[in-house]
């Protein structure tokens, strides 16, 4: 019975997060349950402007709790992310997904969070050390982001500013 | 029946044989039979000759001979003995409907005089009993097995009611003579009852008997003749049903619709004073020569009054559950009624049936749309109450309670209706709303308790009881055998809790007091904005602070701090106004946070000056509270207005809107549509419908096609009243609701839009989640996860779809739609 009442304000209040998310029309962050499972989303993130993943679009899985919002959503990265805090399995490393979790964050709030770590890692603890190794070089950095990206999604992006950032380094150490 | 129709003579032969071979003292059957054919049919001579047959069948040794006697002719036993039955029930019945139901009542009619109306409600018995004895026969019919094997006492019975005196005397004698060869003594009885019989039979036929002790006497001696006769427990249901309809039928006269005295004792001394009585009288009687007879006796007796008292209260309840609803409906004048029927069942097992008859009421009568909110509430409370009175555990309560919570949750206008009706000084929940608050004022939770700890003591003490009672036989393993699951009902805590009191089991139709306390925020917001008095604020003070004693203080926040908003706002008007010396301006300063969202309404400008005093405010108000600047809602609120017209002068109050219309009539008498919306810098329809106002007031009249006019002279005013009067009186009538109908209509209309915003959104949302999508999936999405706001079918999703289509929004390709990149 108590269980019952809980799952209803669970979905209720995924539902509640759900209309907020898309009512806010966030560009850049999205997400929505996945077939009929209110429990289970899926999520998307492009890339922040002005960082190496910019135009670059990633897929998100959200697995949702029973005891929401009291614990965390489980997230993972669907598209193989290259990035410090992301394992080849797609397991994200962010406090707020582990013990920094409050019910006051959100869906938005987590998207957002995630949206700037990209752009923001924290090389301190990476999951991929060769990501955080090379984070300080950012054209190295983002070709090999760009090549990952392409391997994961098969889509290549022909991003004219990394064409002149690459074109222009050299001008500069020549 | 037909084949032995045509066997008759057949039968007749074997007749013959059979009553030579077992030679029958008496051969008088077959002459009586004939002699009786005058009087009765064919068909009824084939009964008694068939009845003879079986009779003999039972009376004679050598039974064989008979029965292959019988196969020879082609007739079954079996036959035979069915329509000995039919024969049998029907004279039964002519004899129940002429004497013996007739008789007993009247009997006990003028025996108990408790019922007066018994005995004048005789004069139209025959149509009445015989509509019970169908009742009677039916139960008979089913007992066939048992008259069988009882044919031979019943068949002196039958004898008895037969028309014709000879055959009676014929088969009383036969009778006679049988008891005879059972048993000697009984013989002498029948003898006498036999006298008695006749006497009896003289006393029913005849009307002039009206000494009521010969009666007695007759009908008691009847009675024991029947029970010697085995007659009474043979035939114990059809007394049973009689004695039941007329159980029914009293309880029915004497409770149908009364609800506002206390019956059910009365119906228990009726019960004593005549069923009882009579159950006693022809029970109990019979045996006083034999103790054996008096053993048997009392255990039918107590049998059957066992029975009969449990009858008296299952019919009792019944009759009362049928009127349940009405009884809940007059409550609380019906208080007798209901704890009659809690008396009922605290005896009988009446929970199920009025649980279901109860929730079957109110769908039937209450729970549909045809139902004032109001009253399903009012309802409810009664509801509460009422069932607390039968079953303090609150078990029913709940049980019935559901379908009217669910019901009204359901409902929109319920939370309204709940808080209108808990701040209406006037409404009797307004009383329990502040008293019970006033009670728990003091000690809020330990009243609760108390509550709880009452019924719950009764539990305890039964189970302890219980337990003392083992105790002593001390045996453990029935204690354990006894030992049941813990039923819902027998934790009456929760409910108890739940129903403590009006305003909690009002509260708990929503799972949380969230939306309570929101609505209650809408109220009082509608309540703060249309207030001019500030006096009356303490009222609404009071409420919150009730409230805040029901739902703690941190849900009613922001309540609070509107009304805070308002006691500022009081404050700090006079504090500007006193540096400006404009006494006619005031502002209600809201704290954005805290107050609900407002409609956004239509843009428009106030006249000049009134900006201007507005600037002068705002510019002050930020003087004072430094870092905050005031917002202005220029549809809200209200202006107060005097219209002087050729030293006529008119108070209104209206909307702002209204009132800046009517002021730019202040400098200049005509006024064409596009000049006020110009200035004012408002659409132009909006300002057609807003002048609808001045017009109906007669302040403004549409001179020419847009262009409008104040009416400064009484000619005016009449040639407006003329036009009313020639043709325009409809035509009056259809603007004014014209301004209604568009405001719905534009409502609508932005409700509709707001909602295919969202819908976009969502749309938006889910393709870029799943990159293409068919449109049943999306349906399909829309009405999961948005069930609130979509509500609308497919072919209205395409017709949108395709709309966004064209804004190229979205693109369909091999019937998969997709963000258009």
């Amino acid at each position: 019975m108590a269980q019952k009442t809980d799952s209803h304000s669970v979905t209720k209040r995924l539902q509640s997060e759900l209309m907020g998310l898309m009512m806010a029309g966030i560009t850049g962050i999205s997400a929505f349950p996945n077939s009929d499972n209110i429990f289970n989303w899926v999520g998307t993130i492009q890339g922040a402007s002005g960082t190496v993943y910019e135009n670059l679009e990633y897929k998100m899985s959200l697995q949702f709790p029973t005891d929401y919002p009291f614990k965390p959503p489980v997230v993972k990265f669907e598209t193989a992310c290259f990035h410090p805090n992301v394992d080849v399995q797609g397991n994200i490393c962010l406090d707020i997904l582990k013990d920094k979790w409050t019910p006051v964050y959100n869906v938005r709030t987590l998207l957002l969070s995630i949206q700037s770590l990209l752009g923001e890692p924290n090389n301190e603890s990476p999951l991929n050390s060769y990501a955080a190794s090379i984070w300080d070089n950012q054209v190295e950095y983002k070709k090999v982001l760009l090549k990952k990206y392409q391997e994961a999604t098969g889509r290549t992006i022909t991003d004219t500013s990394s064409t002149s950032n690459t074109t222009s380094t050299p001008s500069i150490t020549v | 029946m037909d084949r032995l129709m045509n066997k008759s003579s057949e039968i007749d032969k074997v007749w013959n044989e059979v009553t030579s071979k077992i030679s029958l003292t008496k051969d008088i059957y077959l002459g009586t039979s004939t002699s009786s054919s005058s009087t009765a049919t064919t068909q009824q001579q084939q009964y008694i000759k068939s009845n003879r047959i079986v009779e003999c069948t039972y009376k004679t040794s050598p039974l064989t001979s008979v029965i292959s006697k019988v196969d020879q002719v082609d007739i079954k036993e079996l036959e035979i003995s069915d329509f000995l039955l039919h024969w049998y029930i029907d004279n039964i019945k002519i004899y129940f409907n002429n004497h013996l139901c007739r008789e007993f009542w009247e009997y006990f009619g003028g025996l108990g005089k408790v019922d007066g109306l018994l005995l004048k409600s005789t004069i139209d018995y025959d149509d009445k009993y015989n509509t019970h004895f169908i009742n009677a026969i039916e139960v008979f019919n089913k007992k066939k097995k048992k008259i069988k094997k009882t044919i031979k006492p019943i068949s002196i019975l039958n004898d008895d009611d037969d028309d014709d005196e000879e055959e009676e005397e014929m088969e009383e004698e036969e009778e006679m003579e049988e008891e005879i060869e059972e048993d000697e003594q009984h013989g002498d009885l029948s003898q006498m009852e036999r006298s008695q019989t006749s006497m009896i039979e003289m006393s029913f036929m005849n009307e002039s008997f009206t000494d009521i002790n010969t009666k007695e006497i007759a009908f008691i001696n009847l009675c024991i003749k029947l029970n010697k006769l085995n007659f009474i427990i043979i035939s114990e249901d059809i007394f049973t049903t009689i004695l039941l309809s007329k159980i029914t039928e009293n309880i029915e006269k004497k409770c149908k619709d009364v609800f506002d005295k206390y019956l059910l004792k009365s119906i228990i001394k009726w019960a004593d004073n005549i069923i009882f009585k009579w159950l006693s009288i022809i029970l109990l009687r019979d045996g006083q020569d034999s103790t054996d007879f008096r053993a048997r006796g009392q255990d039918v007796f107590e049998q059957w009054r066992n029975r009969m008292e449990f009858s008296i209260y299952d019919n009792f309840s019944q009759q009362r559950i049928s009127q349940l609803f009405d009884m809940i409906v007059q409550f609380p004048d019906s208080t007798p009624a209901l704890e009659d029927l809690a008396v009922c069942y605290q005896k009988i097992p009446i929970q199920k049936s009025l649980i279901a008859s109860l929730v079957r009421q109110f769908k039937a009568r209450l729970l549909h749309p045809g139902a004032n909110t109001n009253d399903i509430i009012t309802q409810f409370i009664s509801t509460i109450q009422a069932m607390k009175l039968i079953d303090p555990t609150c078990f029913v309560v709940d049980a019935v309670g559901h379908p009217i919570r669910t019901y009204l949750s359901q409902r929109e206008d319920t939370i309204r209706s709940i808080i209108s009706s808990c701040t209406d000084e006037e409404s009797d929940i307004y009383a329990d709303f502040c008293q019970v608050d006033q009670d728990t004022d003091h000690t809020t939770a330990t009243k609760g308790d108390h509550i709880c700890d009452g019924d719950i003591d009764v539990y305890i003490d039964d189970y302890a009881d219980q337990d003392q009672g083992q105790d002593q036989q001390s045996s453990k393993t029935k204690k354990k055998k006894q030992w049941q699951p813990a039923t819902k009902e027998s934790h009456p805590t929760l409910q108890i809790q739940k129903y403590k009191d009006t305003i909690t089991s009002l509260v708990n139709i929503y799972d949380s007091t969230d939306l309570f306390v929101n609505e209650y925020r809408l109220m009082l917001s509608q309540r703060l904005y249309a207030m001019t008095n500030y006096d009356d604020i303490d009222k609404e003070i009071r409420n919150v602070e009730l409230l805040k004693l029901r739902f703690g203080e941190h849900s009613l926040q922001s309540c609070e701090i509107m009304i805070k908003d308002i006691q500022d706002s009081k404050r700090l008007n006079q504090q500007i106004s006193k540096q400006f010396k404009q006494s006619n301006f005031s502002s209600l300063i809201l704290s954005n946070l805290f107050w609900p969202t407002f409609n956004k309404n239509e843009e428009f400008n106030y006249p000049q000056n009134i900006l201007d005093q507005m600037e002068n405010f705002n510019k002050e108000y930020q003087k004072i509270k430094a870092p905050r600047k005031l917002e202005y809602h220029k549809h809200m609120g209200f202006v107060e207005l005097d219209i002087e017209i050729n030293g006529n002068i008119t108070t209104l109050t209206v909307s702002p809107i209204h009132a800046s219309i009517i002021c730019l009539f202040e400098s200049k008498e005509i006024l064409t549509l596009e000049e006020i919306s110009n200035e004012l810098k408002m659409k132009s329809d909006l300002v057609k419908r807003k002048i609808i106002y001045w017009i109906n007031q007669q302040i403004l009249i549409e001179f020419e096609r847009g262009v409008y006019k104040i009416v400064t002279s009484d000619k005016d005013k009449d040639d407006d009243d003329d036009q009313e009067e020639g043709f325009g009186q409809t035509d009056s009538g259809t603007t004014q609701a014209g301004e209604e109908e568009d405001v719905d209509s534009s409502a609508n209309k932005e409700k509709e839009e707001e909602q295919w915003n969202v819908v976009e959104n969502f749309v938006i949302g889910m393709l870029t989640n799943f990159k293409s999508m068919p449109i049943d999936r999306m349906h399909n999405m829309l009405t999961m996860f948005n069930p609130d706001v979509y509500t609308s079918s497919m072919t209205d999703l395409k017709q949108f779809l395709t709309r966004l289509q064209n804004q190229d929004k979205i693109e369909l390709s091999s019937g998969e739609y997709k963000i258009k990149k």
